[in-house]
């Protein structure tokens, strides 16, 4: 609400030559405080000139702008009948000047003087009617301020419900990124002894038939017996060895064929002389074909090794399989560490050929753990170490426990290494060394992360370091199983 | 005659075993030698092979401890002693990379996935063995019995007979 500039100069006038008001003509500079709050004060003043800002102080001792006087409003208003401490501090916004009268003088007046109520009546009603609606604006300003505060919030509760579905979406994608990995790696190594034992089977049927082709006499089934044993018992060569004894044999038989010298060169060196000497003393067709068959007999025998050898593995992968795959049971379970761990390299296998592994694992690693999702831990582990190295490098598995029981697990490689400042952000969701084109060999940049996750949530640390010699080595600290579990420990 | 040489590289003793004894039926000509290794492969090549003859035909696994076998066959194709030797993988598992990379810088001629059919494996080096024989040696007679006949004997037709031109 304004006042006519001519009507109030009036009131000044008016008021400053009733020499009864005891009123002081009072100038302010800009920003000078003319009332602080919690202060008391005896006067009230007329603001005739200029601007005041009011002030109120919060709980936390912030300063917030309530309002402000304009020329014809009244300071010091609110304290005139209680007297009480200020509510408000009065800080001029600009030079001003303002007519103060002593309080008591002011309110003596308004019930005393006649035709002092009749000049000052107006203002005081018209500064209690603007501040008036100054408090129900302020009421509007709240109650719109709460509304779109609380539908601020709404939407940020939606924000973080939906990232939550990401991350988890995310999770999940890397999960299945892992699983094709694993289902790539057991392909692999599966692949292998499945082709030695159905090839071995194809070969072993011909060779039975060259060996039963003829009717075999009693001491001949003695001999073919020993045929077939030496053949059990034959422990392949390694491709040096045996190109080098295959180059003796051509030398020694240039009439031989090559897949008979080659079948000759796996042979034991003294049973094959034996052998030699058996059919050059008496060179007669018999010993020949007793030769011969004798030499159908050890390939039998190592086509029946090879099959065992190769279901031997076939079973020891599915054993690995089900190890590792116990992420079905959510349950925790008291195991030993080292089992999940070599399953995850027997299922890794093909990733890992390229490099060198060493495992030194000498004790019991006993905790209490959810052992699948663990395995998820060393896998990433494992494939990051993988891939920090590129093509060639040590691997390195080390695991012990401490003296408070706790236990510890390493993975070490001597790839680059992790620069002192990204050792906190590669744990973070997202990130990533690796260039967005490699994306599809499965990567994220969530598998440290995950492993961080899962640590912590069986109560670990998963932190990384340099490695001795380069490289960067992570370290997995897991609490034990509890004394009881550490037979060891007496 | 120099011989033609069959390369075989597998790590594991069980699986390359078998597959020198399902190309044993090629050694009556081509003789053929075994490697562990990317490395002992080299080796084979440079004091075996080619000390007396030809390298023909490498088959070659790719996941091997070491060396892979794609960045092997990729330094023969480089190596003009061993460059026209035909290059077969035979591997449970290649990713599309490191084959398309066999194809484009090793040429790569085929792709054999374990386990695999030893027919199969037989008519892949055959074919490839011809191709080699008819490309790289003049007298192709002595390979008759062995490889390709038909193909072998087209070809023997088709030369200008020595009173000719």
């Amino acid at each position: 609400m304004s006042i006519p500039i001519r009507s109030l100069e009036r009131i000044r006038e008016a008021l400053a030559s009733m020499p009864e008001t005891e009123s002081v003509d009072r100038p302010f500079a800009a920003g000078e405080v003319l009332l602080r709050e919690g202060q008391c004060s005896d006067w009230i003043g007329l603001v005739v000139q200029g601007e005041i800002e009011l002030l109120k102080r919060d709980t936390s001792g912030g300063e917030h702008s309530v309002g402000g006087l304009r020329p014809g409003q009244f300071l010091g208003l609110l304290l005139l009948s209680s007297g009480e401490p200020s509510f408000l501090t009065a800080r001029a916004k600009t030079a001003g000047r303002m007519l103060v009268m002593p309080r008591q003088r002011f309110l003596l007046l308004l019930s005393n003087l006649p035709g002092f109520y009749q000049m000052v009546g107006p203002l005081l009603l018209g500064n209690l009617v603007s501040r008036y609606r100054r408090v129900v604006q302020l009421h509007l300003q709240v109650a719109e301020l709460s509304r779109a505060l609380g539908e601020e919030k709404a939407r940020l509760q939606a924000t973080i419900r939906e990232l939550e579905a990401t991350r988890n979406r995310l999770i999940q994608q890397e999960k299945m990124a892992t699983l094709g990995l694993l289902t790539a790696g057991i392909a692999h190594e599966i692949n292998n002894p499945v082709a030695s034992l159905a090839r071995a089977a194809d070969a072993i049927e011909p060779a039975l038939r060259a060996v039963l082709d003829q009717p075999i006499g009693t001491t001949e089934l003695e001999v073919l017996r020993q045929g077939l044993s030496e053949g059990l018992r034959h422990q392949p060569l390694q491709t040096e060895v045996q190109r080098e004894r295959l180059e003796q044999l051509s030398l020694r038989f240039p009439d031989l064929p090559r897949p008979l010298l080659r079948t000759l060169a796996q042979i034991q060196p003294a049973v094959l002389e034996e052998m030699v000497h058996y059919v050059i003393s008496h060179p007669s067709v018999e010993r020949k074909e007793l030769a011969r068959r004798w030499v159908e007999m050890f390939e039998v025998g190592a086509l029946v090794r090879t099959m065992r050898v190769a279901a031997e593995r076939i079973s020891g992968l599915v054993r690995s399989l089900k190890g590792y795959s116990r992420q079905d049971q959510a349950e925790w379970a008291e195991v030993d560490l080292r089992d999940g761990l070599r399953d995850t390299l027997v299922l890794f296998g093909y990733r890992l050929k390229r490099f060198e592994v060493v495992v030194n694992l000498p004790v019991p690693l006993r905790v209490r753990s959810r052992p699948g999702d663990l395995n998820q831990v060393w896998t990433n582990l494992i494939l990051n170490a993988c891939e920090a190295m590129g093509t060639h490098g040590t691997l390195t598995l080390s695991g012990g426990t401490e003296p408070d029981g706790s236990v510890w697990v390493r993975v070490q490689d001597t790839g680059p290494g992790v620069p002192p400042e990204l050792r906190e952000r590669i744990f973070e969701s997202g990130f990533s060394t690796k260039k967005p084109e490699d994306a599809s060999k499965g990567g994220l940049g969530l598998g440290l992360s995950i492993a961080r996750t899962i640590v912590e949530q069986h109560g670990g640390r998963l932190t990384v370091d340099d490695a001795p010699g380069g490289g960067a080595v992570f370290t997995v600290h897991l609490p034990g199983a509890g004394p009881s579990a550490r037979p060891g420990h007496a | 005659m120099n011989p033609i040489y069959i390369l075989c590289v597998e790590d594991e003793p069980e699986v390359l075993a078998a597959v020198v004894r399902d190309l044993a039926p090629f050694e009556e000509k081509f003789p053929l030698e075994a490697a562990s290794t990317a490395a002992e492969a080299r080796r084979v090549v440079r004091e075996v092979i080619l000390p007396r003859g030809k390298l023909g035909v490498v088959v070659c696994d790719h996941v091997l401890p070491g060396e892979d076998g794609v960045s092997f066959l990729i330094a023969l194709q480089q190596d003009p002693r061993t460059a026209s030797a035909r290059k077969i993988l035979l591997t449970a598992q290649a990713g599309l990379a490191a084959t398309v990379e066999a194809l484009n810088r090793a040429e790569l001629k085929h792709y054999v996935a374990k386990p695999w059919n030893p027919e199969e494996l037989r008519a892949v080096v055959r074919r490839q063995l011809t191709d080699f024989v008819l490309e790289q040696e003049t007298d192709w007679c002595p390979y008759l019995t062995v490889l390709e006949a038909d193909r072998i004997a087209e070809k023997i037709r088709q030369q200008p007979l020595p009173g000719d031109g």
